[in-house]
């Protein structure tokens, strides 16, 4: 915290000239961007815009062909405590036999010596971060069991416990019904307003333009990154999203 | 009556292979429950197979037919794990390529022997009647570092299971951790050959881990009852074995099997039978109290 106060940007993550090749096929390309902390980036893109690779590589979990992660002064070559990364929900085998709270204990397991078991300070903790997502009357039911939005969350839980300084989620509101969204989005609220860097890949633009502090317009290089009055300009959703325009394009004009 | 369960007691032999068999159960009930979950009993399966070169080298040279076969299956459990690394192709590919080669290097070796049929069925069935008391000490220290090392590394195996992206974004090493576990599951299987034989050792496996997974939704508990529907499954089998005068390997993994049918059909939560006469008779569906845990917290 001390370092936040002398130095702002201390969790400050930043990619310089980032480029991904899988193959012959290129999945971003010269991709520069300062993301601050205490801010809420969405990150916005076509479907193949890199959205998910650029958070893989800020994650330490996909080495660039070319170009850097730095977070602080701290250059990222593989995944760091600090950075906490949550995937697409669909990575997860869902006939798991683990609770609700095992899920969430997953992020304790640095803090505990493997010849202890978890013991009731780590399980407050976890029923703590399970009581922000509104989901610890759930804490023992297992987790195929939940709705999707419900899933999301506890995931959302499991990463608060992690206590990173960078929160990177991919596709968050994939699948979440409004009231799950808006909680969502209060939570990403409060971890910004308490230094944190929140970066968040969606395809919903009205609701990014809405929550976001910075946008940041992805077609495997950087289209616009700014505001969002500034960045979602009619010519830049064009630019970003090309002929597959089938967004509010004239209603984000207007709301200009 | 009593007779029925001591009379076997008697015999050094059986004694021998009742622990034996305690020990094969409680091992391989813990390692199957992570076999299973890993959608591994394929791999499983080869690895019985491609211990066999191994086996048969170190019976040709009249070594330690146990430790050819681990390191026969530690080799093969490695390549596996570096050829499936190609991403043209997949894990399976590796894994039927190698245990089909492995096997054939096996048999072409054993073949060129005069004992060759008799050697041959002593490997593929078992013979837990032979087990001497130094086979006791090295499928105990076995068992111990199994089940110990599946102990200590408990999270990192739950976790690389449930959810890799994850596990390798909080810093663990996925690709360590598998060859870990395939290794351990080497041990367990080469250490059971002796007891259950190469066909049979799968159902160790995967039998009452299965069998586990339909009475629990905790992994502790699974586990757990695992290791004990193993060495319970072993314990009958061989009475049943010895009474009736049938194959001891064969006769405990019919145990384990008719265990496994009775759970599916009966167990009180996801039974079959057992659902079916709930819906008949209108039960309402028991609310399972699981939530009491962490409201009885103490803060």
């Amino acid at each position: 915290m001390r370092d936040l106060i002398e130095n702002p940007d201390a969790s400050r993550l930043a990619c310089e000239g980032l480029s991904v090749h899988f193959g012959q096929r290129s999945a971003l390309d010269n991709v520069s961007a300062g993301l601050h902390s205490g801010q809420i980036t969405s990150l916005l893109g076509p479907n193949g815009a890199g959205k998910s690779t650029l958070l893989k590589v800020l994650a330490g979990l996909l080495a660039p062909s070319h170009g850097r992660v730095v977070f602080g002064e701290q250059a990222i070559l593989k995944p760091n405590p600090a950075i906490v990364y949550v995937p697409q929900r669909t990575s997860v085998d869902w006939t798991f036999p683990v609770s609700v709270l095992d899920v969430v204990l997953m992020a304790a397991r640095r803090r505990r010596s493997r010849l202890l078991p978890f013991g009731v300070p780590d399980r407050r903790a976890a029923l703590d971060a399970l009581a922000e997502v509104r989901m610890d009357h759930l804490a023992g039911v297992q987790i195929g069991q939940l709705s999707g939005g419900q899933q999301q969350r506890v995931f959302l839980a499991r990463a608060l416990l992690q206590d990173g300084a960078a929160l990177l989620l991919d596709e968050p509101f994939a699948g979440v019904d409004t009231p799950t969204k808006e909680l969502l989005i209060s939570i990403f609220r409060g971890l910004a307003e308490r230094g944190k860097t929140v970066i968040c890949a969606t395809h919903d633009l009205a609701q990014a333009a809405d929550f976001s502090d910075q946008i940041l317009l992805l077609n495997r290089t950087v289209v616009a990154h700014g505001a969002p009055i500034e960045t979602m300009t009619a010519a830049n959703l064009r630019a970003t999203f090309g002929g597959q325009a089938i967004l509010p394009v004239e209603q984000l004009g207007a709301a200009r | 009556m009593i007779d029925w369960f001591s009379v076997p007691l008697e015999h050094a032999f059986m004694q021998h292979a009742f622990i034996a068999i305690i020990l094969v159960g409680i091992m391989c009930g813990a390692t199957g429950v992570f076999v299973t979950l890993r959608g591994l009993a394929f791999m499983g399966d080869a690895l019985s197979h491609a211990v066999f070169p191994g086996v048969v080298i170190a019976f040709l040279i009249g070594g330690n037919v146990v430790i050819g076969a681990l390191i026969a299956g530690t080799l093969v459990s490695l390549s596996i794990g570096v050829i499936s690394q190609n991403q043209k192709l997949s894990g399976d590919t590796a894994i039927g390529v190698l245990f089909a080669g492995a096997f054939a290097l096996g048999i072409a070796l054993i073949s060129a022997q005069r004992t060759y049929t008799r050697d041959l069925a002593s490997f593929l069935l078992g013979s837990i009647l032979g087990v001497s008391r130094s086979d006791l000490y090295l499928t105990g220290a076995v068992a111990a570092i199994v089940v110990g090392a599946i102990g200590l590394f408990r999270r990192e195996l739950t976790i690389v299971a449930f959810d890799p992206t994850f596990a390798r974004a909080t810093g663990i090493n996925v690709w360590l951790i598998d060859q870990l576990f395939l290794v351990l599951l080497s041990l367990a299987i080469v250490i059971s050959l002796q007891t259950v034989g190469n066909i049979l050792v799968l159902a160790m496996l995967v039998t009452p881990a299965a069998t586990a997974r339909l009475l629990t939704d905790r992994l502790r508990w699974m586990v757990a009852l695992s290791s004990a529907i193993g060495a319970l499954s072993g314990v009958i089998g061989l009475y049943l074995s010895f009474h009736w005068n049938i194959a001891s390997g064969a006769s405990v993994v019919l145990v384990a099997t008719v265990a496994f049918l009775l759970v599916y059909l009966f167990s009180p939560r996801t039974g079959i039978v057992t659902a079916t006469i709930r819906q008949r008779r209108h039960f309402p569906h028991p609310e399972d109290d699981r939530f009491s845990s962490a409201e009885t917290m103490p803060s």
